[in-house]
């Protein structure tokens, strides 16, 4: 499949039928993947039910885990039912819980790392080296640049933090960038010629 | 058609998960938790509905899919159907078939996909730098320094993730000087993350002093109720025997090593 895929992007032109398929074949994934996440919805559950038959740790809360799931399935199941294309996030319901319940508790959990964050700051950027002094002043020329009160302080700020963003930033963002795709080629090269093996889980 | 009465249930809803949430800041406690576990049971549903409606569009209602007599749709379904045998010990080497299509279609597409955006993209980016002109920064004092600076700062940073050879001499400097580089970029990428937070955190505050309904209800009179039963939790819980032995986390073993 994917020497397939490599060898029908690079040669075969747009339009022909080897280009075609492997964009079948592309979106096929959307298809193949919606099962997996349904093992995993259901290894969730049985997880949840395990703990609560054992009395595992924070069992209490396994109930609340499972209750959350089942009313949202039914939620989904109900858009299911009664959308025209029979599809589970675009019904009404299903969206307005997402929208005014899921999203006030998402939107809290990840502001909770605004506070965290202020004690992890206080770890790392503590003057003991070029490199944690580079990554202090940065960082704070960064937030007086960003925030409203940067501008009112000194109106050089934000134009620092401007450049801050589109030079030394770049650089280095480039640089991982280039980094993080050769190991991606490298695994996935690995993964075709069979070397890497991990995803096929254990052996039984 | 939601009616418009199930808007202050929400705006109650929001209300107290906010603060149980934030109660976690002072210490776990088992309104935090039960919130925390309520999230996981909503962003599993919600992934697999956003899984569903994309398989679904893909297989039935895109240009010439099945809706439209177009059965070739029906085999990615069939082999999709092979991730159960994930349950069974006898037939588990099925399972990994679905598993290796995705793998190998996905390992390809990474292929091509990294290779274009995130290899050649950046290095032509790179070598195409104006060298002449102001630079990004108006006021700089060199013309195209701002690119010079670029250059640099990828081809060191770049030799830092270079092991082949120790990090001695000519190659020493280069990555100390890409080691700055990268220390930039990760107080910039922090910045951008408290930056992020804190907006979320404002949105939050915002959502608790200006929501309403119907002009009687406003979300903020709830938060003292809210915080009074994060209180009357924990001091319950501080009050209560010590738990039975299996709720107690089993202690880390320390490793011989």
């Amino acid at each position: 499949m994917g020497i397939t895929m490599v060898i029908a992007t690079y040669f075969f032109a747009p339009g022909t039928a080897e280009r075609d398929a492997s964009a079948l074949l592309t979106a096929s994934v959307d298809i193949l993947v919606v099962t997996a996440g349904l093992i995993g919805l259901i290894v969730l559950l049985r997880h949840h039910t395990r703990n609560i038959s054992r009395r595992g740790r924070y069992w209490k809360y396994s109930i609340v885990t499972i209750i959350g799931v089942i009313l949202y399935l039914i939620v989904g199941l109900y858009g299911v039912a009664t959308h025209e294309q029979h599809l589970m996030y675009a019904s009404d319901l299903f969206s307005w819980v997402y929208n005014n319940l899921y999203v006030h508790m998402d939107m809290t959990i990840f502001s909770l790392l605004a506070f965290f964050i202020a004690s992890a700051a206080y770890r790392a950027f503590r003057l003991r080296s070029l490199e944690a002094s580079i990554l202090l002043i940065v960082g704070s020329l960064m937030l007086l640049g960003r925030a409203p009160i940067g501008g009112v302080i000194w109106e050089g700020f934000p134009e620092i933090a401007t450049w801050l963003l589109n030079v030394p930033n770049t650089a280095g963002n480039r640089a991982i960038t280039l980094s993080v795709a050769i190991g991606a080629i490298l695994l996935a090269i690995r993964q075709l010629i069979g070397v890497e093996r991990g995803y096929l889980g254990p052996e039984r | 058609m939601i009616p418009p009465e199930l808007d202050l249930f929400a705006a109650i809803f929001g209300v107290f998960v906010t603060i149980f949430i934030y109660s976690f800041l002072w210490k776990e406690n088992p309104l935090s938790r039960a919130v925390e576990h309520l999230f996981i049971g909503l962003a599993a549903v919600f992934t697999l509905a956003f899984m569903y409606d994309a398989a679904l569009t893909q297989a039935f209602w895109g240009t010439e899919r099945i809706a439209e007599g177009n059965f070739i749709w029906v085999i990615p379904i069939l082999i999709s159907l092979m991730y159960f045998f994930f349950f069974s010990k006898k037939y588990f080497f099925l399972y990994r078939y679905p598993v290796s299509i995705v793998a190998g279609i996905m390992a390809g597409m990474m292929i091509t996909g990294m290779i274009q955006s995130n290899f050649i993209a950046q290095i032509e980016s790179t070598v195409t730098l104006p060298l002449v002109g102001t630079g990004v920064w108006e006021g700089w004092p060199l013309p195209g320094l701002d690119s010079i600076i670029i250059i640099i700062g990828v081809i060191t940073a770049l030799s830092f993730f270079f092991f082949t050879w120790e990090h001695k001499g000519a190659l020493g400097i280069s990555t100390r000087i890409g080691r700055y580089f990268l220390m930039a970029t990760f107080g910039a990428a922090y910045g951008g993350t408290v930056m992020a937070r804190m907006s979320l955190f404002i949105g939050r505050l915002r959502f608790l002093y200006e929501t309403s309904y119907a002009d009687w209800f406003w979300a903020w009179y709830l938060v003292p109720i809210a915080v009074l039963c994060v209180i009357i939790v924990a001091v319950w819980q501080r009050s209560r025997p010590t738990p039975p032995e299996s709720e107690i986390p089993p202690k880390k073993q320390k490793s011989k090593d």
